[in-house]
């Protein structure tokens, strides 16, 4: 999308304009639920804040700035409805640990580990799992979404060069724990008797 | 958004990953929730009921009284301060 469709697609949105809505959601609806199901780790939570991402935009599209620009717009309110989440996970893990009634929840495998198409592929996306949320994020918008470090850096609200260098921190990371998986076997053959 | 013009091969990796997609099911009730809420949007404000006799009448009448206290009220004031020394 060329910068003066964008910029005539938010003055529609701005109008409340159903069918520029549709078109917004077309263009990002699968980038913001990959971002999200990779940040969050998890499809079912990635639905659930892809619909409250979708919901704050109608809610603030009135209110648009005429020069929006609509990725990182979107993305920072999908960054931010997972913060929420994070915030509101982190209190519950709290209170059922110091209730211990229930166990707190265990990190697991990313799902799409198990759908990626090949090994690489499926090394990636395990390393990415594995890092932390702020590694991650950087990853995801910089490497997925081919933002810029300064783009990624105003989704996150931080400086560019402060972006620059969780970029590479990020990035040596990732390296690693790739790295790491080349050590250890995928796939594991165990011996079947005749 | 640009691309980075970066030859980095692990970022070059990245964005060749699957995007996985959401469920058709739940974009369908997403959009249709978000239609609701953009048409509940562009409904104008209920118009106000048009004011009967009756009720014009009356606030007439409380404005009346209200000129008339405020004008005993200053009257008042002014045979007071007449009287100070």
């Amino acid at each position: 999308m060329d910068r003066e469709s964008e910029l005539a697609l938010v003055e529609r949105v701005r109008a409340g304009e159903a069918a520029a809505f549709d078109t917004v959601h077309a263009a990002f609806n699968a980038r913001l639920y990959g971002f999200l199901a990779r940040l969050a780790r998890s499809r079912d939570i990635a639905e659930d804040l892809l619909e409250e991402t979708w919901l704050r935009f109608v809610a603030h599209a009135g209110q648009l700035h005429a020069d929006t620009r609509l990725g990182p717009w979107l993305f920072t309110v999908a960054r931010n409805v997972h913060i929420t989440w994070c915030r509101s996970r982190a209190m519950e893990s709290r209170t059922a640990a110091s209730l211990d009634l229930w166990p707190v929840p265990v990190p697991s495998e990313s799902p799409f580990e198990r759908t990626a198409g090949n090994e690489l592929a499926q090394r990636l996306e395990r390393a990415l799992a594995s890092l932390s949320v702020d590694a991650r994020e950087v990853l995801l918008l910089v490497g997925v979404e081919g933002m810029t470090p300064s783009e990624a850096a105003g989704v996150c609200g931080v400086s560019p060069e402060a972006m620059r260098q969780r970029l590479k921190r990020a990035r040596v990371l990732l390296a690693d724990r790739l790295a790491e998986s080349e050590a250890r076997p995928l796939v594991h053959l165990r011996e079947v008797k005749p | 958004m640009t691309m980075v013009e970066s030859p980095d091969p692990l970022l070059a990796e990245l964005a060749r990953l699957t995007a996985p997609e959401p469920a058709a099911a739940h974009s369908a009730r997403v959009l249709a929730r978000c239609h609701a809420v953009l048409a509940e949007r562009g409904q104008p404000r209920a118009a106000r009921p048009p004011l009967t006799r009756r009720r014009r009448l009356v606030d007439g009448a409380l404005a009346i009284a209200v000129a008339v206290y405020g004008l005993m009220t200053i009257a008042e004031a002014l045979r007071i301060a007449s009287r100070l020394p």
